[in-house]
């Protein structure tokens, strides 16, 4: 039994992965789209399928651009990839494994990219046959591999960790999982409610709750004051992209319309409760306040979903403005790797619409690669998506430094705050690790099992790589994160014996 | 934790499905994910094997591995990842498991 064979397959069917799928059948390569959830959308546009057509008294709720993803998902069914649902990739694995050499790159010194670095920094080969990638995943039938000579990584991203004592509690939950469920369950959070963190998820999410008819009893900002003053500064390019500001502007001013209480620069924060949630607790302008609550939700911005990439060992570099890795792409989401590919968030925290740019623009590129069309054919078709990427991306410095997560959530201060939330590992074990000299995340891990439980690190990698930097007083950058390895879900032995492997192993 | 954001279903055209929750029946619409089920009863959804103290679905989107119980006899799923299905059989994980398969503190 041979391997199925693609020219392009793409992990996740959010924004830049339908973007891609649809630049790539644009020029009718053989394309498979492998996603973890039942529907096309990624977080961003989830469930907007069935909210459309079965839930359509609940679009308002989520606003016009949650609409908007309606007719994106439609162009993206009847686009001719094979979109596979449902299924959840555990390892890709090249014929090379040895990726090309780092000191070749254009490595950004300081490491805060902006606007992406520069287009011609990776060599990118072109050539009509190529040596295939193989991506193994599992799915409700079992499990599987296939093959593709170009794999896109577009994994999006998740909530950052928000390490404050008791946020293991049940009843506290992200603000993103609050969204989920309206989403996919009709459900809202029960009160007494208090939202927690900064980032424009939560005035998003605290709107969309008012038009729900919840009505939280605080929300509890952490952003503090000298944010503002080194945002100020980013703020002229900001003006320039469309739309970001008007729209963080016109939720705030429904909040302060509602009338529901905002603290600002809240610290010293923690959840009270001894079987579950029920109250947070903060100091505020020199004040301590205790606030009941039997449902919390935590924001603190997004990070890239970068176990897969992580996992082959291509280069990356920590951005001091975002506070996470990233992989070292060219303008076109190529990799240090040959014939892998990452685009939106995955790639780095740019938001929707820059990853609908970023996905077609990789497409293009993989179009390309496999002379499917000709360097000026590439150029003219990728000047549009390029400018309103460039446009997308001119917010960010902004919104990073003005959203950028406050010290004490960065390296939760008391010990007895747990970080590893599977193993129960907490920051005061890991600060008298990190006091004894450990070199780093992977030693942590032996000495501590920090990051060895069921999420793999997902929710304490950047708090151990900050964890130490500051004990060493050591740039997360030479910290560096955990040494991700495959397989990047939990599998079982029969799903990987399951296999519907080629007899004679990988062509 | 959560509570159902209308009493008439969301979808006229679908009724919920319901689905036993450590024994006790809970309705959710259709397409939702198991863990909604977990969060509209409002406990734990499974008792940590290291501490014993309890914990609930924190990130809905298959990160945190929070919500993991047994579904149909298959131990150890993201209730999160899986959609819910009539007549499913949903068990929260107290403790840590033994070798026999049971569950102990």
């Amino acid at each position: 039994m041979s391997a199925e064979r693609f020219d392009l397959a793409i992990i996740g069917a959010g924004p830049a992965g339908m973007a891609a799928a649809l630049e790539a059948r644009r020029h009718r390569l053989r394309t498979v789209v492998l996603d973890e959830q039942p529907d096309p959308g990624g977080q961003v546009w989830r469930n907007v399928e069935a909210i459309t057509t079965r839930r359509p008294q609940d679009l308002f709720l989520f606003g016009a651009e949650y609409a908007d993803g309606f007719p994106f998902t439609r162009r993206f069914r009847g686009c001719g990839a094979d979109y596979r649902p449902g299924a959840r990739v555990w390892q890709v694995e090249v014929a090379s494994p040895a990726p090309r050499s780092p000191s070749s790159l254009a490595l950004p010194a300081g490491s805060t990219v902006d606007t992406g670095p520069d287009e011609e920094a990776i060599h990118v080969e072109r050539r009509r046959t190529g040596a295939d990638r193989h991506l193994f995943y599992t799915d409700a039938r079992g499990s599987h591999h296939l093959a593709a000579r170009h794999v896109l990584v577009a994994t999006g991203a998740y909530e950052r960790p928000v390490p404050l004592p008791g946020w293991t509690l049940p009843g506290v939950l992200t603000c993103g999982a609050a969204q989920v469920l309206m989403k996919t369950a009709a459900m809202v959070p029960a009160t007494p409610l208090v939202l927690v963190g900064s980032g424009p998820l939560v005035l998003l999410l605290a709107v969309q709750l008012l038009r729900a008819g919840v009505r939280p009893a605080a929300v509890v900002g952490t952003v503090p004051r000298g944010n503002w003053v080194r945002a100020a500064s980013r703020l002229l390019p900001a003006l320039l992209a469309p739309g970001y500001l008007s729209k963080g502007l016109s939720l705030l001013g429904a909040l302060r319309r509602a009338g529901v209480p905002a603290f600002a620069s809240a610290t010293d924060l923690r959840i009270e409760g001894s079987a579950r949630a029920e109250a947070v607790a903060f100091r505020s302008r020199g004040r301590e306040h205790r606030i009941a609550a039997s449902t919390v939700l935590l924001h603190q911005g997004v990070v890239p979903n970068g176990s897969l990439w992580q996992s082959l060992g291509l280069e990356q570099y920590w951005d001091g403005a975002q506070r996470c890795f990233r992989p070292v792409v060219d303008a076109w989401g190529n990799t240090t790797l040959a014939g892998v590919l990452v685009a939106g968030d995955s790639a780095g925290i740019g938001g929707a619409e820059a990853a609908l740019c970023a996905g077609e623009l990789s497409g293009l590129s993989v179009a390309w690669q496999q002379r499917r069309i000709d360097t000026v054919e590439r150029d003219r078709r990728a000047w549009l998506a390029r400018r309103a990427l460039k446009a997308h991306w001119s917010v960010r410095p902004f919104l990073d430094r003005l959203y950028e997560v406050p010290p004490e959530l960065r390296v939760p201060p008391a010990d007895d705050t747990i970080v590893c939330r599977c193993e129960e590992v907490t920051a005061g074990e890991l600060r008298r690790l990190a006091l004894t000299g450990v070199a780093g995340p992977n030693q942590m891990k032996a000495f501590s099992r920090c990051g060895m439980g069921a999420c793999q690190g997902r929710l304490c990698g950047l708090t151990v790589t900050e964890l130490i930097a500051a004990t060493q007083h050591r740039s997360p950058a030479e910290v560096g994160f955990y040494r991700v390895r495959a397989p990047v879900l939990p599998v079982t032995v029969g799903q990987v014996a399951g296999l519907d492997w080629p007899e004679n192993g990988p062509a | 934790m959560f509570r159902r954001l209308r009493d008439d279903d969301p979808d006229p055209h679908r009724p919920g499905v319901t689905l036993s929750v450590d024994g006790e029946p809970c309705t959710v619409p259709s397409g939702a994910p198991v863990a909604s089920a977990l969060l509209l009863r409002g406990s734990a959804a499974r008792i940590s094997g290291l501490s014993g103290s309890p914990r609930a679905p924190y990130c809905m989107m298959g990160v945190c591995f929070e919500c993991l119980v047994e579904i149909d006899g298959v131990p150890n799923v993201q209730a999160c990842m899986v959609v819910a299905e009539d007549g499913m059989v949903v068990r929260c994980q107290d403790g840590h498991r033994t070798a026999a398969g049971r569950t102990a503190r």
